[in-house]
């Protein structure tokens, strides 16, 4: 290296330090660009959303005919109360739209559909109570 | 544990809960179910909802609870005010209800659907477009219907309301035009079509239910049950929201299954099919 001053040599080490540096950079970016799809991978089961979202469905829809199925009795106001219980969680999709709408008209409505889950929800909470207590009619 | 992680801990809790409050039914021979864990199992579901949009301004949380309170207190209220008790007077009513909040969820997602639905150059995609359909006119079926059931089993009317009519084929047939003239027309989302389809399911479920003889009401019960938990799923898959999915599903299929038990037992399979 002749003919290189000291101030020649401090500088070519500058940018290689430089070069290092953004090059670690850089290797930082790729590593979190790749967790990141790695946690989306491990988020949707590595499948298309919509295809989980169909298996969960059909999963939903064999436990639910199994179990009525396997009633011997003839009870089955028990379970269309429960199913309806159940169907009071349109609440959570009430919720989804009220904190999400864009609009005041819109979050209005799923306002109005949280508090219709919340009014069915009640009634047949009080409805089960009674029963349970041996108070109700209905059998 | 980023708040992902904690929401779907909190729905897989939710449905761990409404499955254990569902077992002894299924153990003893469907005789009883769990109150305690399903509603347990329901308040796990509203809270992680609540949960997830954390980040919404305070105003509508505050008005999401104060919604849910107050629609929990008139629901409570109006089972108080009746003597009656009996779950066969209520599920229709619930049924109209739950009809009711669907429609206007499929109301809210065809008005605004940004940031509800998946939306591509303006307009809804195809696949969420259909699920909006369906949800919106099984729930305006499921609200007419529930509404006629209850006030006939109330006793508020008497015997059946209309002219006996040979109206399920004339009603299905009704229902699947109005679907394929979406299907065909509402890539431009006009909203006519939109109500048509609402108004077609509300008068679906009036034609069914008004001249329909009491034995038959109380045979196709069921079938309301159904109808929500069907309305409900495809409200799920427009919103992306699994435990709608999850709970659609499950009464979807209970109260088909519950249809076709009644119907093999009284001998009218064919008419609930």
């Amino acid at each position: 290296m002749a003919g290189m001053t000291p101030q020649d040599s401090a500088d070519a080490a500058q940018q290689a330090a430089d070069a290092a540096r953004v090059a670690a950079e850089q290797a930082q970016v790729l590593a979190d660009h790749a967790r990141l799809l790695a946690e989306q991978a491990s988020y949707s089961g590595g499948a298309d959303p919509l295809v989980f979202q169909i298996s969960i469905f059909v999963m939903a829809v064999l436990l639910g005919a199994c179990t009525v199925l396997a009633g011997r009795g003839g009870e089955l106001r028990s379970i269309g109360a429960g199913a309806m219980l159940a169907l009071a969680v349109t609440a959570a999709g009430g919720i989804v739209v009220a904190a999400q709408a864009g609009s005041a008209l819109t979050a209005g409505l799923g306002l109005a559909a949280v508090a219709l889950s919340g009014a069915v929800a009640a009634a047949m909470v009080l409805v089960m109570q009674d029963r349970a207590s041996g108070g109700g009619s209905g059998q | 544990m980023s708040v992902v992680s904690l929401s779907i801990l909190a729905y897989a809790l939710s449905g761990v809960l409404l499955a254990l409050g569902l077992l002894p039914f299924w153990r003893d021979g469907g005789s009883r179910v769990d109150m305690r864990l399903l509603l347990a199992g329901v308040a796990a579901a509203v809270l992680s909802a609540l949960f997830v949009f954390g980040d919404a301004s305070t105003t509508r949380l505050l008005a999401i609870v104060a919604a849910l309170g107050g629609g929990a207190v008139a629901g409570g209220l109006a089972v108080l005010r009746r003597n009656s008790r009996d779950a066969g007077e209520l599920v229709p009513a619930a049924v109209a209800a739950i009809g009711a909040g669907v429609v206007l969820l499929a109301a809210a997602a065809f008005m605004t659907p940004d940031g509800l639905v998946s939306v591509r150059d303006g307009a809804i995609r195809a696949r969420d477009l259909l699920m909006l359909a369906l949800s919106a006119g099984a729930g305006a079926f499921c609200c007419s219907g529930g509404v006629v059931v209850a006030l006939r089993k109330a006793g508020m009317t008497g015997g059946k309301l209309g002219p006996k009519v040979p109206v399920g084929m004339a009603t299905g047939l009704v229902v699947l035009s109005a679907l394929l003239a979406l299907m065909l027309y509402a890539f431009s989302q006009p909203v006519a079509l939109f109500w048509f389809v609402i108004g077609t399911g509300l008068s679906a479920g009036l034609m069914r239910f008004l001249p329909a003889e009491d034995a038959t009401v109380e045979r196709l019960s069921p079938v309301l049950v159904s109808a929500a938990g069907w309305a409900v799923a495809a409200c799920g898959f427009m919103l992306s929201v699994l435990v709608l999915i999850i709970a659609g599903g499950l009464a979807g299929a209970a109260g088909a299954a519950m249809a076709w038990r009644r119907a093999s037992s009284l001998g009218g399979a064919g008419e609930a099919a």
